[in-house]
């Protein structure tokens, strides 16, 4: 993570309003995103029920017809030589079935500098494209 | 490396369960692609979560074992911390290593109905 960085919502697990503004953030953000793309398919939000305000997921967002997911880990601020924004693909669900979810995973802590980089690959992610920039691609074992 | 053990009736090669409680942890990043799954008549227990999980980390290499060390001690601690009730589908979570980039992790994933019930 880079020191410098201007942290969004770092206190959001230690504080409930923080975590609400952490939380409309996220869907700002995607709301943002989703309608800067054209889509001829539907995306809903809140498809997974996190029981407790951890953060893991905070934000997840579904297409059923393209059988595609997004979900967003919010973490708190790590030691500076932590990775912040790791991202990875994923299936959901058991891969042999009708209700596998492929999904666009995104792990950080938010900040002014990422931001930019969270747009993109969201974009890339509705929009079917490649995605840059460093992560991974898992498929079920 | 890729691996996957199922608990339950059917074998990896067999199609979809239609068990109501369904879900799996697996071990992925870094070349790892390692998981052990449930589909169960009921909610599996804490107990009956934790043993999957011990299963994943007994089939993780040593190298494998050393990038998810706080991977595996934080979703050890989160199953049992789970509500009495357990959690409800659907429902993903992932430990990640966070020194390294590329997803290097462990995930717990809840497919279908419940985990993590109190032990009886």
């Amino acid at each position: 993570m880079t020191s410098m960085a201007h942290l969004l919502f770092p206190d959001f697990l230690k504080d409930h309003g923080s975590y609400t503004s952490a939380q409309r953030y996220w869907e700002t953000l995607w709301t943002e995103v989703l309608a800067s793309i054209p889509v001829e398919q539907s995306w809903s939000v809140h498809w997974m029920h996190n029981p407790s305000q951890t953060g893991n997921p905070i934000f997840t967002a579904i297409c059923r017809a393209l059988r595609k997911g997004v979900r967003i880990i919010q973490e708190e601020p790590g030691d500076a030589d932590d990775v912040d924004l790791d991202w990875w693909l994923d299936d959901f669900g058991d891969p042999k079935g009708p209700d596998a979810i492929r999904e666009l995973v995104i792990a950080c802590c938010p900040s002014v500098e990422n931001s930019s980089q969270v747009r993109q690959l969201l974009g890339q992610w509705i929009r079917g494209a490649e995605l840059t920039g460093a992560g991974t691609e898992s498929h079920s074992a | 490396m890729k691996g996957h053990q199922r608990m339950g009736k059917k074998s990896a090669k067999q199609p979809a369960s239609n068990a109501p409680h369904r879900g799996r942890v697996q071990a992925q990043g870094s070349g790892t692609e390692k998981s052990v799954s449930w589909d169960l008549a009921t909610p599996p227990t804490k107990s009956e979560v934790l043993g999957p999980l011990d299963q994943l980390w007994a089939a993780l290499t040593r190298t494998e074992q050393d990038e998810r060390k706080d991977c595996y001690a934080s979703a050890k601690s989160y199953i049992r911390q789970a509500p009495q009730v357990g959690i409800a589908a659907q429902f993903a979570i992932s430990f990640r290593n966070r020194k390294q980039r590329g997803g290097i992790r462990i995930d717990l994933e809840i497919w279908a109905g419940e985990a993590c019930i109190d032990n009886p």
